[in-house]
């Protein structure tokens, strides 16, 4: 009798273990799953939110007109000329920081071309 | 090639034999004007020190669905690119493309690194030289930058300053 009660206890106490262990696997995979998700929902952002950046600096008040669109060797020298000016201004910020410096009117900005 | 490596901004302060120990793991280089000497991206393997006429170091930017080139610098004489061969993740971070015929002075990091276990002076130089380097460029950058950025934010106020 005091065996068969000792067996039951035994049994009792394993398949508790058993089903703590399986439980607890459980929501180990689910904590697992749901970082994955997370994750994903991070990186996605930060995806987005450099696909959505270089719109920052793009004018949106106006369309792009189809002749833009197409290669224009204007317009790539325009750029090159703007990055000159700018160079030759920001030149004098690398040898001497200021904010008078690093804000010294260059005469020429994309924005206006 | 004695005299080039004596004009060179990034050996300033070597003496003829620390010079003439760079010489021997030089290796000369010749560009046509338009040659790609590497590309943005590329590993970076070698440091380069222009000995005769003009790099145009690029940055790509797409212009109406066409990607071009954009000069951001012009390297000329004595002055030094490809620092990025010195520095982890040793990859280039703009493009080197000869805007002349253009003679150049490279040096592998290998040969480099060899040097400067034998001679830690000639690293003590060099690091430092490339440091003053990479400090001027990150120094541009951040100025254009910022200036593009003031730009976007508030267009009036630099046509006001200065």
């Amino acid at each position: 009798m005091e065996s068969a009660l000792v067996v039951v206890v035994v049994a009792v106490l394993f398949g508790g273990m058993v089903l703590m262990l399986a439980m607890g696997y459980q929501s180990s995979e689910a904590e697992r799953a749901r970082q994955a998700r997370a994750r994903q929902a991070d990186a996605t952002a930060r995806a987005s939110a450099i696909t959505v950046a270089p719109g920052f600096f793009a004018s949106t008040d106006e369309a792009v007109a189809p002749a833009q669109s197409v290669f224009n060797e204007t317009m790539l020298n325009q750029l090159e000329h703007h990055v000159r000016l700018e160079q030759a201004v920001v030149a004098q910020f690398v040898h001497q920081p200021s904010v008078d410096n690093l804000y010294r009117r260059s005469g020429t900005s994309l924005h206006a071309q | 090639m004695q005299e080039s490596l004596r004009a060179a901004e990034l050996f300033d302060g070597l003496d003829a034999a620390k010079l003439a120990r760079l010489g021997a793991i030089a290796r000369k280089r010749t560009l046509e004007s338009g040659d790609y000497l590497f590309l943005l991206g590329d590993s970076a393997q070698y440091v380069s020190l222009v000995v005769r006429g003009l790099v145009d170091l690029c940055l790509p930017i797409t212009i109406g669905g066409v990607l071009k080139d954009i000069t951001v610098e012009a390297v000329g004489p004595g002055k030094t690119i490809g620092w990025s061969a010195l520095v982890r993740p040793f990859r280039f971070t703009l493009s080197a493309r000869a805007a002349a015929p253009t003679e150049i002075l490279a040096f592998g990091r290998p040969e480099f690194e060899e040097l400067f276990l034998a001679d830690p002076a000639i690293e003590r130089v060099v690091r430092k030289g490339i440091s003053e380097l990479m400090v001027g460029r990150l120094t541009m950058f951040q100025a254009l930058w910022a200036r593009e950025l003031q730009r976007a934010l508030d267009p009036g106020r630099q046509a006001a300053s200065v």
